[in-house]
């Protein structure tokens, strides 16, 4: 009887809605200023019925100025799956005064699923709402309310309020309820602030209000949380009859653990096939090489998100038979065959991408989008990256490297480092030899070797372009005016850091310019450097050059042989330029009508202070500039 | 002398065997072992994967129970893996329509294998039911995604299903592409259709078919046997079809066979006539209520006509009418017809509409000027060309409007309100629209009217001591460059307008921006500003200065040796650059470029640079002119040459000596 009360309670609330007014002369002026639209409220509320279920509720209002305002703002999306019921999902659209001039109709809203575009196999779906089918004068204002029951107690929600440019926000509320029994984690960031209590009889709750902030414009190179944002997380939960807690990274770790716990069992042919294939090797990395390049020879990645949040791995028997399987299958597959091989590993969990957000560290909760393998060996550890088929053994680039992972292990979760990469360890290293002849047509032969995340593109269409494509790829990437690619060849040497090597011979058209008894050469054969950082008022926030970017060297040396006759009439001084974000020296020299250029470029990844903004600025600046300085011939006199 | 022909047969069947299969027997099931062999593919050594086999078995079939007629086709289709890269071909998705009765289709009798070589020996894995995944994707569309099993370098896998398609569903087959991103050794489709259905048969690309026949048949319709027509078309040994820039879609290239109904004659019923000729297509749209009787519509137009009658000038009449349509009516992309599906004075409460609703409302509203106005039906570059000689109303998805005005014939799509009359989207510039008119329809051209034209000018003086260039840039747009510089322009806010613009040339220091024109789509659009940049090679002795200071082309957009398909630039193009640059005092010139001229064969295209110095002052001149939008791939080097010579001219430097 108590509960039935309660749900009661919940559904009388739900429609206590305040009907505000939304009238666009209401907003104060400042909040116009730099906005295509003006959140006037945005309401969350995550209700904990019990530690297997909640209801969560939205109510947004927002007034769209003009076009993009509306692109941002103007659909509204729920995703649902089997955990998940949608209540309701309402919406109105109000002109400029306030008046009501359209309810969202059934046919407003579009059920997709979300494999609908790619190959994933999902059981997620999404309602997708808009007025979209009229055109209505701005401005106006669209209101959406959404409630739902969700089943999947790992996950709770998280705020961010200001997560959209050029949107002021009004009013932003984020508030927990939770019966006295059930409590909850949360982190704090940004906050000025902090989440208010209000003790009831039967529920305790807990606000977040936000109010009166102005649309803002996001600076360039810029790291992670720098708007306010709330995270929340369960103490303890329960989903699919599965029980467990985020407490701890090591709680966290447990519970993966016993979710994925015994899906390790091999088909008896593959148990024989890692016999055969580890049986005659001593040395544990061997062992771990020859079944990594089997994995990678046997199977492919398939995006496969069902069950229990796309937590729960598919069995290790299945992939071994079916040979394709996502992340977590595929790891747990990698382990099993180690495992098989008497070889002890974790699969870890972790947030790939090159711009994947830092992990939080002092609140642990879900922050991770990927599964990876990791083999300890004695002093050594190695990371397997199990959904591709090319990656080099132990290599994480710029997709799993520099960063924090979560190791699961039978005892629980570990946090630790992935490996990191130096500039060094990212090495462009150039040697070109190129003739040059009187016309000031040139014959190079180009030798680079890319190592570590200067390889990767190529990496890419070595791997999946024919030579054709290939050939066409080259022709449209290297930053010469005019040439003709003569011959080319692209080969990888795998290793801890993998290099490609290319091979080019080319014709080029007119390197150096011939004006009257003048040749001009820019010694740079190949040029390329980031583009230059735009300086606009005073940088509030802090510079990021992102280290799966920014961590580079290149090494050029390029040699020119001219046409006999020529001296020099101005060659540029030689330049080094030092900087807190890395280092740049060319130098040149001419002998016996050979010219040889000497460029060195080392780039450091990190986070600086806002204040160091212009220097960043100015240093590519100078560098830019240098690269392009020419040399100048003139033909001797007899 | 028999052992001799025994062994010129052995040697026949063996050179045959070892030189090319012969593909067009492939059985389910039945795998060569030298297919499984194959390490790479010999036509394209390079390819990740090849199609040996696909094949499509599409007949009639009345149906007794639903007394309904179907469409089923037995498709069977096998793959060769040769890199990892090509795994993604053995994930396979079929779309089809799942509706309610008679508006579904059914996808049936799924069988998959995949074949592997281990230790010598053929391995087989089977296609189970939980490799193939159901999935909505929205409404009555669905997919069946098919995961193969155990795939993996060297792997052949194959797959066979029946598609059964209710006439009421699709009244023709689903097109046939003989050519994918991946060769193709074998491709081939039966079509056993009754002669009471008539359809035109439509190739497309440039490859020739290796089978290309019909035979007489029998076909079952309603428990009666009918004379039918089983059509074979086959093509064989197709390259991959990769993508090139300067194209207008790759429906245009790739090879095909399309499907159109034309009519039919059900036996003991009438015969009935679709789109068999220009008129009666044009009959066809103009009787439709989708298309004809919505051009009889006047509502909602009243107050803006008694606005427009005011104004006496025809011209601007029609412009007037053009701006209140185009930005009074949203443009609504997201669907593609010549069609309208409801009334139009719905789209003008809207205000948002399809290009066939906003175009009806505008030649309407022409009509109601007391102009000639017609629509215009086109297929828009993405949509492919048209076929002048197989009138196929599927083949349109735009409607344009069309006015005479003193003999003039005006063209204009009222879905961009940054065009005019006369200035089409670069979206319907493809090749020729028809004009759908009582008693006159006929093919109208949608050749451009207008160029892509930039104009920069500059005047600049050098100032030796401080080492700085300095002085006034503006660079004026029309045209299609108007066109594309206004939509982009207005789709941010201004002060973030201003600041892109900034970022332009960041290593200049510029005075307030000037933007002008920024939304009249009739006149140049100008932008303009101060300048100052440093330059510390002009404090030394020599100074090199390149008086191109911008315009200046650094890349050959032609750069591939050869060209396979033609080069499409879409509209004539013009890049003017100017610049009046005075030299600094105590300095003597040295060196100067040279005047000169490039041509491309046949006035399709010219360049011009003059320079002159007088006064202390350089005056140069760049004007880079593209006449002809097509140039055959025979054509293609001398745009090459072209552009070489361009980038050439624009890289050449003045010479200052500093006077002793």
């Amino acid at each position: 009887m108590k509960h039935v009360l309660f749900i009661l309670f919940y559904f009388l609330s739900a429609f206590i809605i305040a009907q505000d007014n939304y009238n666009v002369d209401l907003i104060p002026a400042k909040l116009k200023e730099n906005a295509d639209a003006v959140i006037r409220l945005d309401e969350h509320v995550f209700t904990i019925i019990n530690p297997g279920k909640a209801v969560i509720k939205e109510h947004l209002s927002v007034t769209v100025f003009n076009e993009r305002g509306e692109e941002k703002h103007g659909v509204y999306y729920v995703h649902y799956d089997k955990f998940t019921k949608i209540n309701s999902l309402e919406g109105i659209l109000y002109d400029a005064t306030g008046k009501v001039i359209q309810r969202l109709k059934k046919s407003n809203i579009k059920d997709i699923s979300k494999g609908a575009f790619d190959d994933e196999i999902s059981d997620v779906r999404y309602q997708v709402a808009s007025f979209e089918k009229k055109s209505y004068p701005y401005p106006y204002t669209i209101e959406f309310i959404f409630e739902e029951e969700t089943k999947n107690m790992m996950f709770y929600p998280e705020w961010e309020p200001m997560r959209n440019e050029h949107t002021s926000i009004e009013k932003s509320t984020f508030s927990i309820i939770h019966p006295p029994s059930i409590n909850f984690r949360f982190k704090e960031i940004n906050i000025v602030n902090p989440g208010i209590i209000y003790k009831g009889e039967k529920e305790i709750q807990q606000t977040w209000k936000l109010e009166n902030c102005m649309a803002y414009e996001n600076e360039n190179y810029i790291p992670d949380y720098l708007h306010p944002e709330v995270i929340t997380a369960p103490i303890e939960f329960e989903v699919e009859g599965y029980k467990g807690n985020f407490n701890t990274w090591s709680d966290f770790g447990k519970f993966y653990f016993q979710l994925n716990n015994n899906r390790g069992e091999l088909p008896v042919n593959i148990k024989t096939k890692v016999k055969e294939l580890t049986g005659g090797e001593t040395s544990t990395l061997k062992k771990i090489e020859k079944l990594y390049d089997y994995l990678q020879a046997n199977t492919r990645y398939i995006s496969i998100q069902l069950g229990i949040g796309g937590w729960q791995t598919r069995e290790a028997k299945e992939v071994g038979t079916k040979g394709y399987g996502d992340c977590k299958a595929l790891s747990n597959y990698m382990v099993a065959l180690l495992k098989e091989a008497g070889i002890n590993s974790y699969v870890a969990l972790i947030h790939a991408g090159d711009d994947a957000p830092e992990i939080i560290e002092d609140f642990p909760h879900n922050q991770f989008n990927h599964v990876i393998a990791c083999v300890p060996v004695s002093n050594d550890t190695v990371w397997l990256e199990c959904t591709s088929q090319f990656e080099s053994l132990g290599y994480q680039g710029d997709f799993t490297g520099n960063r924090k992972a979560l190791l699961i292990t039978p005892e629980g979760g570990k946090l630790v480092n992935t490996s990191i990469y130096s500039p060094s360890d990212n090495l462009l290293s150039r040697n070109a030899k190129v003739t040059v002849d009187e016309s000031g047509n040139a014959i190079a032969s180009v030798v680079t070797d890319y190592k570590g995340i200067q390889q990767k593109r190529l990496n890419y269409v070595m791997h999946s372009y024919n030579s054709e494509k290939q050939k066409q790829w080259l022709q449209k990437s290297i930053n010469i005016s005019s040439f003709e690619l003569k011959s080319f060849s692209v080969s990888e040497k795998k290793g801890r850091i993998p290099t490609i090597t290319e091979k080019l011979e080319l014709a080029i058209t007119r390197k150096a310019n011939v004006s009257g008894t003048r040749l001009f050469i820019t010694p740079n054969l190949i040029p390329d450097f980031f583009p230059q950082p735009v300086i606009k008022g005073t940088r509030k926030s802090p510079l990021f050059l992102n280290p799966n970017e920014y961590s580079i060297q290149d090494i050029d040396t390029i040699r020119y042989q001219l046409p006999p006759n020529y001296e020099i009439e101005s060659m540029p001084d030689p330049v080094k330029i030092q900087s807190p974000f890395g280092e740049y020296s060319v130098t040149i020299t001419f002998a016996n009508n050979n010219l040889i250029y000497c460029r060195n470029v080392t780039l450091k990844g990190g986070t600086y202070p806002a204040a160091t903004y212009p220097d960043w600025s100015s240093f590519v600046k100078k560098v830019k500039k240098n690269d392009n300085l020419d040399v100048v011939f003139v033909k001797k006199k007899d | 002398m028999k052992k001799i022909i025994c062994l010129i047969i052995i040697c026949i069947v063996f050179a045959g065997n070892y030189f090319a299969q012969d593909r067009s027997h492939t059985k389910y099931g039945v795998v060569d072992r030298r297919d499984l062999e194959m390490k790479y593919y010999e036509k394209d050594s390079s390819a990740e994967a090849v199609v040996l086999y696909d094949y499509a078995d599409e007949y009639f079939v009345w149906n007794k129970f639903e007394n309904a007629y179907y469409f089923n086709a037995t498709h069977h289709l096998r793959i060769k893996i040769f890199k990892k890269s090509g795994l993604d071909h053995a994930n396979r998705t079929i779309n089809y329509v799942n509706g309610n009765f008679l508006t579904s289709e059914q996808i049936t009798n799924i069988k998959g294998c995949t074949y592997n070589l281990v230790d010598g020996k053929t391995v087989t894995a089977k296609l189970e039911k939980e490799s193939i995944f159901d999935e909505q994707i929205y409404e009555n569309d669905y997919q069946k995604k098919i995961k193969m099993p155990d795939v993996k370098e060297g792997s052949i896998f194959e797959l066979e299903y029946t598609r059964e398609t209710p006439f009421t569903v699709r009244n023709k087959p689903y097109t046939w592409a003989f050519q994918s991103d991946i060769p193709s050794e074998w491709s081939e489709i039966n079509l056993t259709i009754p002669d009471f259905l008539h359809y035109k048969i439509i190739m497309g690309g440039s490859f020739p078919l290796a089978i290309n026949k019909k035979e007489g048949a029998t076909i079952n319709y309603n428990n009666k046997y009918t004379a039918g027509t089983k059509y074979i078309f086959a093509a064989k040994d197709l390259p991959a079809f990769h993508n090139e820039s300067f194209i207008t879609t790759k429906s245009d290239y790739i090879s095909k066979v399309v499907f159109e109904l034309s009519g039919y004659q059900f036996p003991g019923e009438m015969s009935k006539n679709f789109t068999e000729s220009w008129a009666d297509m044009n009959n066809t749209l103009l009787m439709s209520v989708k298309f004809g009787e919505r051009l009889k519509e006047s509502a909602g137009l009243k107050d803006i006509v008694k606005s427009i009658e005011a104004i006496t000038d025809s011209m601007e009449k029609i412009n007037a009418a053009f701006k209140y349509v185009s930005t009074t009516i949203k443009y609504d992309n997201s669907s593609h017809n010549v069609y309208v599906f409801q009334d139009l004075k719905k789209t003008i409460e809207n205000k948002k509409g399809t290009a066939a609703e906003i175009n009806l409302i505008m030649v309407n509203l022409l009509r109601q000027l007391g102009f000639d106005a017609n629509p215009v039906i086109l297929s828009t570059r993405n949509n492919g060309k048209i076929k002048e000689d197989f009138p196929m109303l599927s083949d349109f998805n735009y409607v344009i409007a069309e006015v005479k005005i003193g003999g003039k014939e005006i063209l204009m799509d009222a879905t961009e309100p940054y065009s005019y009359p006369g200035l089409l989207p670069e979206r319907c510039l493809n090749g020729n629209g028809r004009l759908i008119k009582k008693n006159d329809t006929r093919f109208v051209s949608l050749a451009p009217a207008e160029k892509f034209s930039k104009f920069e000018y500059i005047t600049a003086e050098v100032d030796a001591e401080v080492g700085e260039i300095k002085g006034m840039y503006s660079i004026t747009s029309s045209g299609y460059r108007a066109l594309e510089k206004r939509i982009y322009f207005n789709s941010m806010a201004e002060k973030i307008l201003r600041e892109k613009l900034n970022e332009d040339r960041p290593d200049w220091h510029k005075d307030s921006i000037k933007i002008e024109e920024k939304i009249n789509p009739q006149v140049p659009l100008k932008v303009s500003y101060g300048f100052s940049f440093d330059n510390n090679n002009l404090t030394k002795s020599i100074v090199y200065l390149n008086p191109m200071i911008t315009g200046k082309i650094t890349d050959n957009p032609f750069k591939a040796p050869e060209r396979i398909y033609p080069v499409d630039f879409t509209y004539p193009l013009e890049e003017i650059f100017m610049a009046s640059i005075k030299l600094p005092a105590g300095y003597t010139v040295d060196e100067l470029p040279k005047s000169e001229m490039i041509t491309l064969p046949d006035g399709a295209g010219r360049f011009m640079y003059t320079m002159d110095v007088t006064d202390n002052t350089v005056r140069v001149s760049s004007k880079l002119s593209i006449y002809k939008t097509n140039f055959t791939p025979a054509e293609y080097h001398y745009l090459t040459e072209f552009y070489n010579k361009i980038i050439q001219k624009h890289s050449e430097v003045i010479v200052l000596k500093k006077n002793k």
